[in-house]
């Protein structure tokens, strides 16, 4: 087909491959019927459609929002704004979702352009981690959920509590020692290039340093000048190229904002993507597994936990809506309930899918086995201490 | 650095450029633009048609209409841009690597797609007894019943004034007051719409009238069942839509005194615009 001209193409696609189509189709269409109409299909289109609309706003926005980062913000502003404590840093992160709330959906853009401006990463994990939780509807919706039960001060406060801990936590030890000893860093120096290696490295490094590029997926085409690093590589790829670039000092409002909605499109298609091959496998999950069969195997309190936390995994609920369905589950303790709130905003089938999207596998690995670990260990004490005080 | 980026063979770039056409070369973003309107325009017109109700709460549609709009925006942007820079004179020496680079574009597009296609393959008309199956847990009703009487006791006044022998009320109102006083809620004449969920093995004599709970989205609906005793249960088709007049009564069972409504009188509905409750 490359080499026929336009018109060829045409006169081939409306005589003989459309009707093909039309006919293939349709048969398709009568012998899957069975199939389309049984209720397996029926739920599975709901519950998928459900989640995909419920994040689908919320990316949108988280895109739109890391653009403006990226067309907006500069390195320097970043640099003049984060403490050079370490600890100070990461709890700044924590509570950056304070001020800028987001959804667990939307804040994955807003993360990838915060480090690709030259944010520590340890500090944008924290953010990405703690932002879910304390944002101010979470809170409240958490609130609600729990009026009138016995837990009703319990869950808010230690959800809150317990998912800021975790993203400092995590935060603190994606920076000890450096980055380099995690061995996801390896910056190799170009030929003839002399080796970066700062001596802040593992916390912000160099503007753009090598901390942010290592650990985010495809970057690479901006330096930190801002120029394209390979004259080959292609210019569209609009997603990757340094915004300061398109528009620069002399750039009018209305270039900014031709900017902003150019990267916004290309950043919504590429996380929308990730997110629905995760809601897919979400959808198919709750379509197919009853929950009786999960809830069966927590007996005691480390099970029950596991249980839970599993439960919040393949669930993917948002963080506005999971505190109601946590409530629902009467048989388990508070701190189940905790593995549950906790873990969902932080990492579910449709957050790996996203993060997939953004950061390297090892990475997300290193990341991923931190929170669950901390935040089984974190319920866990939790749940000693309740039992102790003798409360349930 | 130079470690990290993808690299682009030259002379592969070249041949590409010298055999691709317009559509070819554009190929990412045409895809792209398709993916953004069509998506816009999906939700638009649902928010416009209000099927939104089957999958999210109503407080979440103008968000989601919202969305619709800027998406459709953001393809148009997309539209502009390209024929824009399809008319500048160095458009062709900017694209050379355009259909190389654009896979991944092309993708990612494509996937975002499929469930519109899904959707539109398979009808949804509502969760049904499958998936009561597969989600029916234990329910504190009397932690719901703290957020449900309010609404109960503004039913019932509303009932009163209207003078109406079987108020109507919602499953959830109806087992959260039930929960919370029992005594008043023996022998009270309510009007309750649900559909047929019949568990395995069950006396033929009833039936569970049952309605889903949204929260934020059918993700994460829970179904709540009320069990209803009639005669002719047996008759009813499971997800048959009904509307069940009758009297509540608290029945001993295993875990406490469970309410049930006898039924005077049950009529075949079409399910309701909203089917959550």
């Amino acid at each position: 087909m490359a080499r026929m001209s336009v018109g060829q193409r045409l006169a081939f696609t409306v005589s003989i491959l459309a009707p093909t189509v039309a006919i293939v189709g349709y048969f398709a269409w009568v012998f899957s019927a069975p199939i389309r109409e049984r209720s397996e299909s029926q739920v599975f289109v709901i519950v998928l459609f459900s989640i995909l609309l419920e994040a689908i706003p919320f990316v949108l926005i988280g895109a739109l929002a890391a653009s403006v980062i990226e067309v907006l913000v500069t390195p320097e502003q970043v640099e003049r704004l984060v403490p050079r404590n370490r600890l100070l840093a990461v709890t700044m992160g924590a509570f950056l979702g304070v001020l800028f709330p987001v959804c667990e959906c939307g804040v994955i853009p807003v993360v990838r352009r915060l480090i690709a401006k030259g944010v520590p990463v340890p500090v944008a994990v924290s953010y990405l981690l703690a932002a879910p939780i304390v944002n101010p509807v979470v809170i409240a919706s958490t609130i609600i959920a729990f009026r009138g039960g016995s837990d009703r001060f319990v869950v808010p406060i230690l959800r809150v509590t317990l998912g800021v801990s975790i993203a400092i936590v995590v935060g603190l030890f994606l920076s000890r020692g450096g980055a380099a000893s995690l061995g996801f860093l390896a910056p190799v120096p170009c030929p003839g290039e002399p080796s970066r290696l700062p001596a802040r490295v593992g916390l912000a490094g160099t503007r753009n340093g090598p901390d942010g590029f290592a650990v985010l997926r495809r970057l690479g085409q901006a330096s930190p000048q801002g120029k394209r690093a390979h004259p080959e590589d292609p210019p569209g790829e609009a997603a990757w190229t340094d915004g300061e670039a398109l528009a620069g000092p002399g750039a009018t409002w209305g270039d900014k904002v031709a900017a902003i909605l150019a990267h916004a499109s290309s950043e919504f298609v590429d996380i929308g993507s990730f997110l629905v091959l995760g809601s897919l496998i979400a959808a198919c999950t709750q379509t197919f597994v009853p929950k009786q069969t999960l809830l069966a195997l927590g007996g005691n309190l480390p099970a029950s936990i596991l249980v839970m936390m599993g439960l919040a995994f393949v669930l993917s609920l948002c963080s506005e809506a999971d505190a109601f369905v946590a409530r629902s589950f009467i048989q388990f303790t508070t701190a189940a309930k905790l593995g549950f709130l906790v873990l969902g905003p932080m990492l579910d089938i449709k957050l790996l899918f996203m993060y997939l999207s953004t950061f390297r596998r090892r990475f997300i690995l290193t990341v991923v086995l931190s929170v669950v670990l901390l935040n089984f260990v974190a319920a866990l004490v939790v749940g000693l201490v309740l039992h102790a005080v003798g409360a349930r | 650095m130079c470690a990290l980026f993808r690299k682009v063979e030259t002379p592969e770039a070249e041949h590409l450029w010298e055999e691709t056409t317009w559509l070819q070369r554009h190929r990412g973003i045409l895809w792209r633009t398709a993916a953004l309107a069509l998506w816009g325009g999906t939700l638009v017109w649902f928010y416009h048609a209000d099927r939104l109700i089957l999958y999210t709460r109503p407080v979440y549609h103008p968000l989601a209409a919202g969305s619709g709009v800027v998406l459709l925006v953001l393809a148009l942007t997309e539209l502009v841009s390209l024929v824009l820079r399809h008319r500048a004179a160095d458009c062709c020496q900017e694209h050379g690597g355009e259909a190389h680079g654009h896979a991944h574009s092309r993708l990612a597009a494509m996937a975002l797609i499929l469930p519109l296609i899904i959707n539109a393959l398979v009808p949804s008309t509502g969760l049904t007894s499958y998936a009561v199956g597969k989600r029916a847990t234990q329910i504190d009703y009397s932690a719901l019943a703290s957020q449900l009487s309010a609404d109960w006791e503004a039913q019932m006044a509303r009932a009163k004034e209207l003078s109406e022998e079987y108020p109507e009320l919602t499953i959830a109102q109806l087992l959260g007051f039930a929960s919370q006083y029992p005594e008043q809620a023996e022998g009270k004449k309510v009007s309750c719409i649900g559909f047929v969920y019949r568990e395995k093995g069950a006396p033929t004599d009833r039936f569970l009238l049952t309605r889903f709970r949204m929260w934020c989205c059918a993700a994460d609906a829970q179904p709540f069942y009320l069990v209803v005793t009639w005669p002719e249960a047996a008759s009813l088709p499971a997800d048959q839509w009904v509307r069940v007049r009758g009297v509540m009564r608290l029945v001993e069972g295993e875990g406490g005194r469970q309410p049930e409504l006898q039924a005077d009188r049950v009529e075949l509905v079409k399910p309701p615009h909203n089917q959550y409750m």
